[in-house]
């Protein structure tokens, strides 16, 4: 899969290969995904629990762990430095000011023993180069950035002190304290309640303009999806199986999977009957030969079940591909 | 979207001025230092045959209002009436009686089944131990229901830990309906479930809806999802019900700040409605522990005056059909539908 748009591409993956090894056999939880982010565009990258979202998060900052996890293969350059050939000891620079991660469960990600400002702080340190009240004045200017009421109060605080939204503030706060060329948001609102997702949600569109941001977003809501992306990439059983801008995905999806999830979006606004995608999620430690998804999809012929497809240029620009023989779009 | 027969409207379970307060602090002989308003004077009903949508945030009592619907939690006063007569005055056989009537589907269905029984034995057991029948006619019974949830009858000799999350719900909902109840409280049965499985669960339980007439309490937090397996909807802030009414009446006329803020939040399905302008709500859902008087959305409201701050709204019928608890005289315009 080639993008012809290369000129604005700050990261881009190819060919990513990771998996666990157990003992009941390998996982392969990303199998040659490739995809680019351009700069300053929000790409989302979805999929249902265990295609392989965070993995392929994990697998871009090398925080996979051996054993049991493994990356086999692929490259991801940042902004023209391959990060795989980097001597690990320079991970510490491509962690924080390359990418930064938002992660899922802000209360495991912080550290109970130390106050909030502390934290932001250490980040201002060590990414921006300052020192003393210096920081210190920076990360109280975060706490505000993240619209934390009274930011020089709560420069105190620890984190049990602070509620579910306001602590996925922090993490949004010590992430951009880095400075990072793409912000990494791994379902930052999953553990939220609705009213503080939407608010959490508005801020990082606000923050996406003031300081002009590259996102990559994971997620499963195509709620979230619609407001926050530019462009989409869709995952099933560890593989990318289509790739496209976000109207494109609402109005013109391709490949069977994607139609189907989005087809129980429009029946239940209209009160009917969902639309069902039969079959279970994949078992990803025996995948299906093929296409890894034609046991559930309906239009599955015979060359599905023995050849895996590959990627199919749908609109001639590089900017819709799709993994399917047979394709749904219209033309 | 629902058709409402006015004739076909028949209560099952009217919940009156129900209250529950869980004690915190105290011991074995001090009193309780203060109390968690988990729910807090709520008055509805429940209609044969319907659906009552349960929505709101986490800490809002929801869940809590299900388990006193079934009688799982003791409550605090109130009353709640299962076809007439009251659950908390059973006598021991009305009771056992009531356990077949009604029934409960939970969210993660798999920790709430004994691992180390064989599916057959799960779904079963509620027969057995009502003495519906045992043996091979036990046995067809369990493939029976293992049919209608869609799965394999020769399932029942499986493990429940060999099937997918989605397979997983089923046999929870296949064990809740093995005693043909009359009502059933889902409780966020489809929140743990991943997007492609969820369609099939919210299927079935329209499905099971008509094929068994069974009435839902279902209790979630996703408004869509509720707007489309519901007739009716209660919705919950802190304890306290602050808007309750036909499902329709209730998306065309949005009476509640919090139910218009409810809606807002949820983010659209569609690209193209970005540049719809929607009032997000500020602050946070407040503690529910010994709560100061007056609305308890106050705080988080933007129409909120000095009253609303002192006097409890009561809940009252704005219109037909439709109750409200707010002082103020508000009606929900985003473009939102």
């Amino acid at each position: 899969m080639e993008e012809t748009k290369t000129k604005d591409i700050i990261l881009s993956v190819k060919d990513l290969s990771t998996s666990f090894f157990l003992r009941e056999g390998e996982v392969k939880a990303v199998d040659g995904v490739s995809f680019s982010v351009r700069k300053g565009e929000c790409l989302a990258l979805v999929g249902e629990s265990g295609s392989g979202k965070t993995v392929t998060a994990l697998s871009m900052l090398r925080l996979v762990v051996w054993p049991p996890g493994k990356i086999k293969s692929g490259e991801v350059i940042l902004d023209g430095v391959s990060v795989f050939d980097l001597p690990m000891k320079n991970m510490k620079d491509v962690r924080g000011k390359g990418m930064a991660m938002i992660l899922q469960e802000p209360m495991s990600s912080l550290n109970p023993s130390q106050t909030i400002g502390q934290q932001i702080q250490e980040a201002v340190e060590i990414n921006q180069g300052l020192k003393g009240e210096e920081a210190k004045k920076k990360a109280i200017e975060m706490l505000g950035i993240v619209r934390i009421p009274s930011p020089e109060k709560r420069y105190y605080n620890y984190p049990h002190e602070l509620s579910g939204g306001m602590k996925q503030r922090i993490m949004i706060a010590i992430a951009l304290s880095c400075r990072p060329k793409v912000l990494i948001a791994d379902e930052p609102t999953c553990s939220l309640d609705v009213t503080i997702q939407a608010q959490i949600l508005r801020l990082m569109q606000q923050l996406r303009k003031e300081i002009d941001t590259t996102i990559l977003f994971i997620t499963s809501d195509l709620g979230i999806v619609a407001e926050m992306a530019d462009r989409v990439a869709i995952m099933y059983a560890g593989q990318l199986i289509e790739i496209c801008d976000v109207f494109t995905l609402f109005e013109n999806s391709a490949h069977p999977y994607t139609k189907g999830i989005m087809g129980s979006i429009t029946a239940m606004k209209e009160g009917g009957r969902l639309n069902i995608i039969s079959g279970d999620p994949p078992d990803l430690m025996a995948l299906p030969s093929g296409c890894k998804f034609h046991p559930r999809c309906e239009y599955c012929q015979e060359i599905c079940k023995t050849e895996e497809p590959g990627y199919t240029d749908l609109s001639g620009t590089g900017d819709h591909w799709v993994r399917c023989h047979f394709p749904l779009n219209k033309k | 979207m629902t058709e409402i027969d006015a004739k076909a409207k028949e209560t099952l379970l009217s919940v009156r001025n129900l209250k529950k307060y869980f004690p915190i602090g105290g011991g074995l002989i001090s009193k309780a230092k203060s109390n968690v308003h988990a729910v807090d004077d709520v008055t509805l009903d429940v209609y044969a045959g319907q659906t009552l949508g349960l929505v709101g945030e986490s800490g809002c009592g929801k869940t809590t209002m299900g388990r006193l619907a079934l009688k799982l939690l003791p409550k605090t006063s109130g009353e709640i009436y299962f076809q007439g007569e009251d659950i908390y005055k059973y006598t021991a056989e009305q009771e056992k009686k009531f356990r077949t009537r009604a029934q409960l589907i939970f969210q993660d269905s798999f920790s709430s089944f004994d691992s180390r029984n064989k599916i057959g034995k799960i779904i079963g057991e509620p027969l057995e131990v009502h003495n519906y029948c045992s043996g091979s006619e036990l046995e067809d019974r369990v493939a029976e229901l293992l049919r209608t949830v869609g799965l394999k009858p020769e399932l029942m000799h499986e493990y429940p830990h060999t099937l997918a999350a989605g397979q997983k719900q089923c046999i929870g909902i296949a064990r809740s309906i093995a005693l043909n109840p009359a009502f059933i409280v889902a409780d966020e049965p489809i929140s743990a479930l991943d997007v492609s499985v969820r369609a099939m669960v919210l299927n079935l339980l329209k499905d099971l809806q008509a094929s068994h007439n069974l009435t839902y309490m279902f209790i979630s937090h996703d408004i869509r999802v509720v707007r489309w397996l519901s007739s009716h909807i209660a919705v919950m802030y802190v304890g306290k019900l602050v808007e309750y009414g036909e499902t329709e009446e209730i998306f065309a006329h949005r009476l509640h700040p919090y139910t218009e803020a409810l809606l807002c939040a949820v983010p659209i399905e569609d690209p193209r409605a970005r540049h719809i302008k929607r009032e997000i709500l500020l602050g946070e859902v407040p503690s529910p522990v010994d709560p100061p008087p007056g609305c308890r959305f106050a705080a988080r409201c933007k129409l909120a005056s000095e009253r609303c701050f002192k006097e409890t709204p009561p809940l009252l019928e704005r219109r037909p059909g439709h109750w409200v608890a707010c002082f103020e005289n508000f009606e929900g315009d985003s473009e939102i539908s």
